[in-house]
């Protein structure tokens, strides 16, 4: 029996074992990493909506809550009554987030993004979802329906866009006859112009006439100006300085004698009530003198009446 | 012409050694009763500042000269001014003044009766009638009939009609005097209306008839107003009824032009006599 003896040969077996063992980890590992990378370990829980049409739905589209990713759509199949029913698989982590008033609808991210289910967080003080419940769906419009929403709106607006511009059109309309009328004052204005124009040589020519008079008449005024005495007239004026410096004393002296009433007023408006006082003593005594001399026996009166008792005192019945 | 002159002249120097009156006083004297005689003009015209600034100026001069009697006097008349327009406290101040300075002099009676009148204008009739008893008594001069009426006055207010009517009589005889005539007047209308009250119509009628004679001599105006209310109460009581409202319209023509003329300041009123 011939033995080899190549070094190479030796531990063979142990070296392909090694290798054997080697690459299994490794698909072992790539395996696992590619579960883990798509949720394949992840504890996950399934919730079902029904939906009328199932347009933009697909196996595997991702579920979105407040756009991060928590889940996928696993399964759409036509229930019985030829709706679409969709089950979706969330992770668990994020069950706290759906609660039963919690609504799912189709989004498009962006404007040419793709089609994501998007689900609303609900309340929570409202009981959470469990595995396998359904959830609410809220019918979001396609661009079909929007397109026909917005010619409804449109609808009326071109209708109305049409009559009035049948209306501009139309001979008869207000519009036609209101231009009409302009174009007959445009003309007219024309004509205006005209005699505005012969209005305006009228008045120049006027106006020379008027000119030329005025040169007649200053003409004349200044003849008559030139006739004039002018030795007279030198004289008159030389007199009337004297005759104001004579206005100017006499005004002087109305001031000094307005001044000096003045003066005398306020000196006297101090005493007038004293002399009032006084003349009205002076005529009472003047009285008493006459009531004395008509008591006097000469005049044929009696004695003088009795000091001042006689009038302090009122009578019985004061 | 001479002689005549001569005459005069005579005349003259006679008239003014005899004919000066029996009082002679001096001219501080004079000036002070001046004073009370213009108040009093003024007060009867309406000028009761006037009156009131007269009677100050009396006050401070008969002060001045330490004239007790002047004072009291002019305190009297103050008050009875103040009276006259409603200012009690006044009145009060200046009469309780004036009986302090008069006691035991013959112008206490006027004092002591101007306070009877405040007190009865006050309505205390009985606080009057001490008052007015006090200035009977201590009456020395010829205003016997002033005091003796305004008890006949109280009486008369007090009901006490045969008193009033004996006080009245006996004012009515010591009013003899010219200076009383007022008071003569006075005596008169309370005398016929206690007669009118005693159901002696014929003389209550023809006493107030005699009182209203002299009030109209006298310019009174108030007191003519009286006489006639009293003559148409007298009417009311006999039952003349026409002669009642003839009586009381005409007292309220008289009230009613009074009123009138002591509305406009500076109208002479009548009757400065009194």
């Amino acid at each position: 029996m011939i033995k080899v003896e190549d070094p190479r040969f030796r531990n063979l077996e142990r070296k392909i074992g090694l290798f054997i063992l080697v690459a299994l980890t490794g698909i072992i590992l790539v395996v696992a990493l590619v579960g883990v990378q798509r949720g394949v370990f992840t504890k996950t829980y399934t919730l079902h909506f029904t939906v009328d049409r199932g347009t933009g739905f697909s196996k595997g589209m991702p579920v979105k809550l407040s756009g991060f990713r928590i889940g996928r759509v696993t399964d759409l199949a036509l229930n019985e009554q030829a709706m679409v029913a969709i089950t979706i698989e969330v992770d668990h982590k994020y069950k706290k987030w759906i609660r039963s008033d919690s609504t799912v609808k189709l989004v498009k991210e962006g404007l040419v993004g793709d089609s994501i289910v998007e689900v609303a967080v609900g309340s929570l003080n409202k009981p959470e979802i469990r595995d396998g419940e359904s959830i609410s769906y809220v019918k979001t419009k396609g661009l079909d329906e929007m397109a026909d929403e917005i010619a409804e709106k449109v609808k009326p607006v071109l209708h109305e866009v049409r009559e009035i511009i049948a209306y501009v059109n139309d001979p008869n309309s207000d519009l036609k006859k209101t231009i009409h009328n302009l174009e007959i004052l445009t003309r007219n204005l024309e004509q205006t112009r005209g005699r505005a124009d012969l209005l305006l040589a009228s008045t120049t020519r006027n106006l020379e006439t008027i000119s030329q008079r005025s040169t007649s008449l200053l003409e004349t005024t200044t003849r008559k100006i030139d006739s004039l005495d002018v030795a007279k007239l030198n004289t008159s004026l030389e007199k009337l300085p004297p005759l104001l410096e004579k206005t100017d004393t006499a005004m002087a002296t109305v001031n000094a004698i307005s001044a000096e009433t003045k003066k005398l007023a306020e000196q006297a408006f101090p005493q007038i009530p004293g002399l009032l006082s006084r003349t009205d003593e002076l005529l009472f005594n003047t009285d008493r003198l006459m009531n004395n001399l008509n008591n006097s026996w000469l005049l044929g009166g009696g004695a003088a009446s009795s000091p001042h008792r006689s009038i302090s005192a009122g009578d019985s019945h004061d | 012409m001479t002689k005549i002159l001569g005459c005069l002249l005579i005349s003259l120097t006679l008239a003014s050694c005899f004919g000066g009156g029996a009082v002679t006083r001096s001219v501080s004297q004079q000036r002070l009763t001046d004073l009370q005689q213009r108040a009093q003009i003024s007060a009867d015209k309406g000028f009761y500042d006037d009156a009131r600034r007269l009677l100050q100026e009396a006050l401070q001069l008969a002060g001045s000269l330490d004239d007790r009697q002047g004072q009291t006097a002019v305190l009297v008349q103050q008050a009875r001014l103040a009276r006259q327009n409603n200012q009690q406290a006044q009145a009060g101040q200046a009469v309780a003044q004036a009986l302090n300075l008069s006691v035991g002099s013959d112008l206490h009676a006027d004092a002591a009766q101007e306070k009877a009148l405040q007190e009865l204008a006050a309505g205390r009739t009985d606080q009057a009638l001490n008052w007015a008893e006090i200035a009977l008594r201590e009456e020395r001069g010829d205003r016997l009939a002033r005091r003796l009426n305004l008890l006949a006055r109280l009486a008369l207010l007090q009901g006490r009609t045969t008193d009033a009517a004996n006080l009245a009589e006996q004012a009515l005889k010591k009013s003899g005097a010219e200076p009383m005539a007022a008071e003569r007047a006075n005596a008169l209308r309370m005398l016929g209306t206690v007669r009118g009250q005693q159901q002696r119509y014929a003389e209550g009628e023809q006493l107030l008839g005699q009182a209203l004679e002299l009030d109209k001599q006298l310019e009174l105006p108030d007191r003519i107003a009286a006489d006639l209310e009293a003559l148409a109460v007298v009417a009311a009581l006999r039952g003349d009824q026409v002669r009642q409202q003839d009586y009381r319209h005409r007292a309220q023509t008289v009230m009613d032009s009074l009123i009138k003329r002591r509305k406009t300041p500076g109208t002479p009123q009548a009757g400065q006599n009194r």
